[in-house]
């Protein structure tokens, strides 16, 4: 009984949900994150509320993954935001025939 | 040539002999002399009304008048047209360069020293240009861009600072489907090569 009381502590504490454990307040942010959330704070504002429903539920969804898959997710976006304009359209159709294909 | 007295005498008696035994030439002959002296009663120069001139002078400089005016009244709509065309054009280039959701650091390229703030990046309106990177092997190959550096308010709104986290990663946000997937997009072929990347 008290090692499954244990078990049941160790795996409450050592696997707590990716939302809490990437929470960071305002006052965390370095001044140029800050500078950079405020503006796209300001471009969220201005989105549609589908669109906005859909970025919260991919914020929910990328918060809830592993920091193994968040970073894999960050140097992926960087090498997206990286191509030349060439290599962005190719990745474009790309997606665009991946997409298609998947639906 | 006979009815215009222009036959030599020999050939004009042969045809006077010739119409003397030809009913038919003579009857021709008939009709064709009728025909010239019908001519030849009409005047030279038709008497034309003497305001005809000036009417048709006074219609030939309105119809040129005209279409100078045609050819203005076009380049009066089609000259503020492109003017304006062409200020919507710059405005919408400035405006999505503004609009254009500020993308985070890549992790591989070395941090940017973070700085206090600086009285150049605090002042609203003021365009500032993103730090070069330190060293040109790590930086990433995209081109310097500039950007308009808005006044971060004091005070943050609720839904902000509650989530900055969210307004950060904004930009990978809107592109989660292609990063999420980034690989196996890369694999689809496009115009029937397979990619290499």
């Amino acid at each position: 009984m008290r090692l499954v009381i244990a078990m049941m502590l160790l795996m409450a504490t050592a696997a707590p949900s990716g939302a809490q454990r990437f929470v960071r307040d305002w006052n965390q942010l370095s001044p140029e994150e800050q500078q950079r959330a405020w503006d796209n704070y300001r471009r969220y504002q201005q989105m549609p509320q589908q669109r906005r429903d859909t970025i919260e539920n991919r914020f929910q969804r990328f918060q809830s993954m592993p920091p193994q898959e968040q970073q894999r997710l960050r140097q992926n976006y960087d090498m997206y935001r990286n191509q030349n304009p060439a290599q962005r359209q190719q990745f474009n159709e790309q997606y665009r025939r991946w997409r298609s294909g998947r639906h | 040539m006979a009815l215009a007295g222009e036959l030599s005498g020999r050939r004009s008696r042969r045809l006077e002999r010739h119409m003397e035994g030809c009913a038919g030439c003579r009857r021709e002959w008939e009709a064709y002399s009728a025909l010239d002296r019908v001519l030849g009663s009409l005047p030279l120069e038709a008497a034309l009304p003497p305001r005809l001139e000036q009417v048709t002078l006074r219609n030939a400089r309105l119809a040129a008048a005209e279409a100078t005016k045609s050819r203005r009244r076009w380049l009066d709509v089609a000259v503020p047209a492109l003017a304006a065309t062409a200020v919507v054009v710059v405005a919408a280039r400035l405006s999505l360069q503004d609009t254009e959701p500020v993308p985070a650091p890549a992790p591989a390229a070395p941090a940017r020293p973070v700085t206090a703030p600086s009285a150049t990046a605090r002042v609203p309106g003021r365009v500032a240009e993103r730090a070069p990177a330190p060293a040109p092997s790590a930086a990433p190959a995209s081109p310097q861009r500039r950007r308009v550096v808005r006044e971060v308010p004091s005070e943050p709104p609720p839904e902000l600072a509650a989530r900055p986290d969210l307004f950060i990663n904004l930009p990978l946000l809107r592109n989660l489907d292609k990063v999420q997937h980034y690989e196996a997009i890369q694999t689809i072929a496009v115009d029937g090569a397979q990619s290499s990347g």
